[in-house]
């Protein structure tokens, strides 16, 4: 089953993205941070197999956390999806720069965030929701 | 004692480097220029026309080019490629050279004007008028001045001049049109970083509003009662949330064109208290939430309608910090300054290096803040606002036994006629109130007459 660690400091962010998540027709195992530090602290010892990760938040912020998990040879091929309000193409340009495989603006719908968690998963296309 | 240098660059303000090789340059083009000029009987020769031309070019350029002022390198260029035009032009032509030095006059001169020196462009056109003087009078029939020389000096005395003051107001005009365009780049700036950080703020009750909406969509037929109340919920305040953001935001930018009209009237704190508790989210916050009012706390002239939103972002921002065990003390008595009632809201959790509380720290003025405002304190820069346009004051007090206060004065109601001042309204202790039990408390957080350090 894969492992999805949902990186955001907004504890509705981080609901809507397990909640839709749980909506899809693979099984996926959850876990939940709301600090960038930790993410960056827990990574090694939860080693997910996908990150979804916010970039504004407080001391160490999703850019900087696709940075490091990208240097780190541990971490390096973890996928990374940036969940963020910011649509400036400054900040997609700086996410896909820092490694992320894909960049999802909020606010998103449930089956955006599926689709493109499959696709970075590789898994096989869901069925289209009415 | 201070020392000759420091006294030395008291008196003479520090040049930049390059207005020191600028103003020395000038002075070097003037006087080769003034001795070619004196020599010019005697056979002109390469090294003269090598000199004189690089001084020129310089001049030439850092006059007329506009990033030679700042790019060095290719300012460097630029003077060496005219240097190597005006060489040739020197050595390989024959026609009147050593006459048309005098031309170069002018263009320390310019250089001066240009640079937006009036006292040097002045300054350098009489050191010119000077230097042309000596040349007529050294250059006269038995070193004797005659009246040709002398209408030249003029002539050229007042055509400099004139050229020097024309382009000093030319190059003022410049400048003023160049720091508008600087002013309007950053006031540009600054719009494209305000809206693109409302549009993040925004974002954010805005995905909990579009994703578990779609959720409960999605959930037709698959209905779980509970989930779906909880959706509804977020939905609901997130509504809400954004609701304020949004009036906020209007309040803020009206404050700021000073275009907020307060409608005041004599109100009861306890009152305003009673409304802005139906205005929080959840019942158990407003359980949370104990207020005590002091006998003799006045009636207080205010827009209620404003008061209530600040207060209702105040209670907010309270509520969330104090989380879910602790409570949140309202304590309402009367100002330490005559005529003021002050509210402090207390909370165990109010950390003064909180984000969301800069608005209380910062200096320069609430309103200042809806361009750096992010959502959580965007509440409390309004709210800071909202109390100084009703002439009061918002500060944070970290000097309560039972946590950090945000505290705020208001003005009491006065009877409006001339006359002695009278407070009119005076309130009630309310039951759970204990004047003297709290009197410590109340002393507490309360701003010295005169203090500015947290006011606009």
């Amino acid at each position: 089953m894969p492992k999805i660690m949902i990186v955001d400091d907004d504890p509705l962010a981080r609901r809507l993205m397990r909640d839709s998540l749980r909506r899809a027709d693979a099984d996926y195992d959850i876990v939940e941070v709301d600090k960038g530090v930790l993410a960056l602290e827990l990574i090694g010892h939860e080693r997910p197999d996908l990150v979804l990760l916010d970039i504004t938040m407080p001391q160490v912020g999703g850019i900087p956390v696709c940075n490091e998990m990208k240097r780190n040879p541990a971490t390096r091929n973890v996928k990374i999806i940036i969940v963020s309000a910011h649509s400036d193409s400054d900040f997609i340009g700086a996410a896909l720069d820092a490694g992320a495989s894909a960049y999802i603006t909020k606010p998103f719908r449930p089956e955006e965030l599926r689709h493109n968690v499959r696709r970075v998963l590789g898994a096989r296309q869901e069925p289209a929701l009415a | 004692m201070p020392s000759r240098k420091k006294v030395t660059d008291m008196l003479l303000p520090r040049q930049a480097p390059r207005e020191k090789i600028a103003a020395a340059l000038r002075c070097f083009v003037l006087l080769t220029v003034f001795l070619m000029a004196r020599l010019q009987s005697a056979p002109r020769t390469a090294d003269f026309d090598l000199v004189l031309s690089l001084g020129a070019a310089y001049t030439l350029v850092t006059t007329f080019v506009p990033w030679a002022r700042y790019d060095a390198r290719r300012a460097t260029l630029a003077v060496l490629a005219v240097d190597v035009i005006l060489v040739t032009a020197l050595i390989y032509s024959d026609v009147g050279i050593a006459s048309q030095y005098y031309l170069l006059y002018y263009l320390p001169i310019l250089h001066a004007a240009v640079r937006l020196n009036f006292r040097d462009a002045i300054g350098t056109c009489l050191l010119s008028a000077v230097g042309y003087l000596l040349v007529g009078v050294l250059s006269g029939t038995e070193g004797t001045v005659t009246q040709p020389v002398i209408l030249r000096v003029l002539a050229f005395s007042f055509s400099a001049g004139l050229l020097a003051v024309l382009f000093v107001v030319a190059a003022r005009q410049s400048r003023s049109y160049q720091q508008l365009i600087i002013h309007y780049e950053e006031a540009m700036q600054s719009k494209s970083d305000f809206l693109s950080r409302v549009s993040h703020e925004f974002r954010t009750p805005l995905t909990a509003i579009v994703g578990f909406a779609q959720l409960l969509h999605e959930q037709k037929e698959n209905a779980d009662k509970d989930s779906q109340h909880q959706y509804l919920t977020i939905v609901r305040e997130q509504a809400h949330h954004l609701a304020n953001m949004i009036e906020d935001m209007l309040d803020l930018s009206r404050i700021a064109d000073n275009k907020l009209v307060l409608k005041p009237e004599p109100t009861s704190l306890s009152d305003v208290l009673d409304s802005v508790f139906v205005l929080l989210d959840h019942i158990s916050d407003r359980e949370r939430v104990v207020v005590t009012t002091e006998p003799r706390t006045p009636t207080v002239w205010i827009d209620r309608n404003k008061v209530e939103q600040a207060l209702s972002r105040v209670l907010e921002v309270a509520v969330e910090a104090a989380g879910s065990s602790q409570n949140v003390s309202v304590k309402i008595g009367p100002g330490v300054e005559a005529n003021s009632a002050q509210i402090a809201i207390v909370a165990a959790g109010l950390d003064p290096d909180d984000e969301g509380l800069i608005p209380l720290v910062r200096t320069d003025g609430a309103a200042v803040l809806a361009y750096e405002s992010t959502g959580r304190s965007l509440g409390i820069a309004v709210a800071r606002a909202l109390i100084e346009q009703h002439g009061g004051q918002m500060w944070l007090a970290d000097d309560y036994a039972d946590g950090a206060a945000i505290c705020l004065t208001l003005p009491a109601y006065r009877k409006q006629e001339s006359g002695p001042q009278v407070i009119l309204g005076v309130e009630r202790g309310s039951e759970v109130s204990g004047a003297e039990a709290h009197a410590e408390d109340n002393d507490r957080g309360r701003r010295p007459a005169g203090a500015e350090a947290n006011a606009g």
